[in-house]
């Protein structure tokens, strides 16, 4: 009996202890949430405005120059907020047809299989899921950059310019840029290899206006 | 390969030279072992394959990503079932797979058209199949002559799809047919008069059913062939069955001689597959 009632009594007294316990919990729980909800509340979703972004590409030609490519047709949004660019994500895809290199036959000729293989993969896409500032005004974003099928982790070197309001339109609007290089033979890319460049540098401009 | 040469004709010739020499070696090493067919069979196989390797500079990874790798895999997998259906010794079976072959090449590299062009899926897989048709039910009956007919209307086919290949915006499959091609040379070059000289199922699946795969790519993915210099090409396709009566009629015995009338039958279609090519374009090879 003794030892049943002694039972009973640690049991009673564990229970409110972990009651006690629960609750302070949640009560933290709730105070450390509590600044956390106000400063995501003022991160902002923004999209990628394609009239002032642009995405460019540079390959080497025979040694001779450097071939300029441009995505004509994109588009994306990221989470920013400045206070906190740790949490940033951002989602880009570029369409495939829509890459142009000043040359229509060229263009066509990059659709094929030997290289962007359009009629399998429409779209090249951008995910960034690393932000990690430098300094004030620079960072890097890594992530995973999708080219042909093939995905492969890319880390952008970021430039944060400016962050404030349009004057022509009162919008919310933020300003990077960004480069990197990358080997298009990682992406399954070797046509021509020797003569036409691996290595493809990549320079993009990003204005991203606030979802209001 | 390409990376050794100082331009794309260097890069070109350098490839050929390879895969002829390596086909060359091979065949050589195959004949003095004095290996049956079973193992000749697989000379144009393989040579698909090196081909392969030295255009794309890479073995794809599995499952492969992209109908340019998926080539591979189908030039692999044919030759697997070619070896598999030789073992077996069943000739009905051999047939019905060789004429499957290239049906089921075009669903898989046409994949990602479907269904919406299935009419085009469709008639990849019927040119396919007029191929296969024309390689393995029109090059005689002689069993040390049909090996060897076979081979080289393959070979002459890869050089009459090479400019369409190049059209079609695909200097990868141009080369791809040039070096096959110069590979399919050197191991006639080296078993003409060779009576175990075989091209069976392994090489109809794998080495010619690779090279329909790489077809399909351009028209199918690519989607920039000429259609007109394509169906002049098929053409070679048939004209081996109509060589025997002009061989009966010439009276031309001698194997070596009856080879050589064949080849140069086959390249009639080829020839004006390549004129049509060059009055349609012109000067304008995307080169």
């Amino acid at each position: 009996m003794t030892g049943q009632r002694t039972v009973g009594i640690i049991n009673r007294e564990e229970t409110k202890t972990m009651s006690n316990l629960l609750r302070t919990t949640l009560l933290a729980a709730a105070i450390a949430w509590l600044p956390l909800t106000a400063e995501r509340a003022a991160a902002g979703t923004f999209d990628i405005d394609p009239v002032h972004s642009g995405i460019a590409f540079f390959i080497d030609h025979l040694g001779f120059s450097q071939v300029i490519g441009i995505a004509k047709e994109f588009s994306g949004s990221f989470q920013f907020d400045a206070a906190r660019p740790a949490e940033s994500s951002l989602e880009v895809a570029v369409k495939v047809a829509g890459i142009s290199t000043n040359n229509s036959q060229r263009d066509s000729d990059i659709q094929g299989a030997d290289w962007f293989n359009a009629t399998e993969f429409p779209q090249i896409t951008f995910v960034g899921h690393e932000f990690k500032a430098v300094d004030a005004k620079s960072g890097t974003i890594s992530g995973d950059l999708t080219i042909a099928g093939v995905t492969k982790p890319v880390t952008l070197d970021v430039t944060f310019n400016k962050e404030g309001q349009n004057p022509w339109d009162k919008s919310h609007v933020v300003g990077f840029s960004a480069r990197t290089s990358i080997k298009r033979s990682d992406f399954g890319m070797k046509a021509a290899l020797g003569m036409i460049g691996d290595e493809v540098s990549l320079v993009v401009q990003v204005e991203g206006r606030a979802r209001s | 390969m390409s990376g050794l040469a100082q331009s794309p004709q260097e890069a070109l010739i350098l490839g050929m030279v390879t895969a002829g020499l390596l086909a060359l070696v091979a065949a050589g090493l195959l004949r003095s072992l004095r290996a049956g067919r079973v193992w000749t069979d697989l000379l144009v196989p393989t040579s698909f394959l090196v081909a392969y390797w030295l255009v794309y500079n890479k073995v794809p990874s599995f499952p492969p990503v992209g109908a340019v790798n998926k080539i591979f895999f189908v030039a692999v997998i044919g030759t697997a079932f070619g070896v598999l259906v030789e073992a077996t010794g069943r000739g009905g079976l051999a047939r019905a797979l060789v004429l499957a072959q290239p049906i089921a090449s075009a669903v898989y590299i046409g994949t990602a058209r479907l269904p919406d062009a299935l009419p085009e899926v469709a008639a990849a897989a019927l040119w396919g199949l007029l191929v296969m048709h024309g390689l393995s039910g029109g090059t005689g009956k002689a069993e040390d002559e049909s090996g060897t007919r076979r081979a080289i209307l393959l070979c002459i086919a890869c050089v009459g799809f090479a400019p369409i290949a190049l059209l079609g915006a695909s200097s990868s499959s141009f080369q791809l047919s040039l070096l096959f091609a110069a590979a399919i040379v050197a191991i006639v070059a080296a078993n003409i008069s060779n009576p175990d000289f075989g091209f069976r199922s392994a090489s109809l699946l794998g080495g010619a059913g690779g090279m329909i795969a790489a077809a399909q790519t351009v028209t199918l993915i690519t989607r920039k062939t000429d259609m007109l210099a394509l169906a002049v090409l098929t053409l070679v396709f048939v004209t081996p069955f109509v060589v025997d009566p002009v061989l009966r009629r010439v009276r031309a015995t001698h194997k070596v001689v009856r080879i050589a009338a064949f080849a140069g039958i086959c390249l009639l279609p080829v020839g004006a597959s390549v004129a049509t090519v060059i009055a349609r374009y012109g000067s304008s090879f995307p080169v």
